[in-house]
């Protein structure tokens, strides 16, 4: 659970080097986060419903559900939840498949440019 | 098997051409430091022609694959593979990113900031890394042929292997062309030669052609308006 005035963010990604890119990028940016990790899609869906985090980042193509359609069990269950997908999975497809869920998607390798968008989604940077 | 004509063939090459653009610009933000990218060799082998190249065993000054096992270091290569399927298309390929394996060892361990030690074994976390630098080059190839497909093309997670170029290739691949990709780039002050593959059957590499043709028009020969 969330203390006030933290945030909490759920990094779900394979690639362990991945999420800790993503995850040093974000603590430099805001000191305010509450950072929790998940490998694989179907344990995204099980931590953000015991964490209700504000933030979720999920990549696309991983083991089990795919972060797409982890995305969508989490929004349903959680709709005020912000969701981004980090992804190399850019095709025309991906994209559309996550403008209909109405959640953000970004192209990998992860920047401090990109990290800066996705933290904007929580307006934790305001 | 299909042979391509002249028009196609460069058609191909330059649709490869720019995703390996695009790829090599995706490698370069990950390892933080600007990718010296040789002009890339885009050609067709079929896969006994490939396994005898990436063997060191092509023809002297044949140049292309053969390079990656002629370092003089090892014998071994590091491939990072995924397999790809079409969404409603009978397409299948397998794309493997391929590197001699103590140069991609080598890089890894400095974008991690690890010793660089003189062995050609990845630790767990570094086979990792080379999983995700393979991911992202793979699909920033595999997202400009989905662009040319109009279709979405569905690929497995990255396996990274090491091992000579016969134990590498896909046996249920066996028959199938290789389009081949060579990049030769400097990283790290380092010269490494380094390809992209796509092995596809008959029916695949068939289809790539006819959406080829359609995307550049090139069965209406048309003049540059």
């Amino acid at each position: 659970m969330s203390i006030q005035g933290e945030i909490a963010v759920l990094v779900v990604d394979d690639s362990r080097v991945s999420r800790t890119l993503l995850i040093g990028l974000l603590r430099n940016r805001c000191q305010d986060l509450v950072i929790h990790e998940a490998a694989d899609g179907s344990t995204a869906v099980t931590l953000a419903g015991q964490l209700r985090p504000k933030l979720v980042v999920l990549d696309v193509n991983m083991p089990g559900i795919s972060g797409l359609d982890a995305a969508a069990q989490i929004l349903q269950a959680q709709p005020g939840t912000r969701v981004a997908m980090l992804t190399a999975n850019h095709q025309a497809a991906t994209q559309r498949r996550a403008a209909e869920q109405g959640v953000a998607i970004f192209r990998k390798p992860i920047s401090g440019e990109v990290a800066d968008q996705i933290l904007d989604l929580t307006g934790a940077l305001a | 098997m299909k042979r391509l004509n002249e028009v196609e063939r460069d058609a191909l090459a330059e649709t490869f051409n720019i995703a390996l653009g695009d790829a090599v610009a995706a490698l370069a933000d990950i390892v933080h430091e600007e990718v010296q990218m040789a002009v890339p060799e885009v050609e067709f082998l079929d896969t006994a022609q490939l396994v005898r190249r990436l063997s060191g065993a092509g023809e002297p000054g044949t140049g292309g694959a053969a390079t990656l096992a002629a370092e003089g270091h090892s014998p071994m290569l590091c491939s990072i593979g995924q397999r790809f399927s079409g969404s409603g298309l009978e397409f299948r390929a397998d794309a493997m990113l391929l590197f001699p394996a103590l140069g991609c060892v080598g890089i890894v361990r400095r974008m991690l900031g690890h010793d660089a030690a003189a062995d050609d074994q990845a630790s767990e976390l570094e086979q990792d890394a080379l999983a995700e630098v393979g991911n992202i080059v793979i699909n920033s190839c595999m997202t400009k042929l989905a662009c040319i497909f109009e279709a979405e093309l569905v690929g497995t997670l990255p396996r990274v292997r090491m091992g000579r170029a016969d134990e590498l290739l896909p046996r249920a691949l066996a028959g199938s062309v290789a389009l081949v990709m060579q990049i030769g780039m400097t990283l790290y002050g380092q010269r490494l030669e380094g390809a992209v593959l796509l092995l596809m059957d008959s029916p695949s590499l068939e289809l790539t052609i006819r959406r080829t043709q359609i995307y550049f028009r090139l069965d209406a020969q048309s003049v540059p308006a």
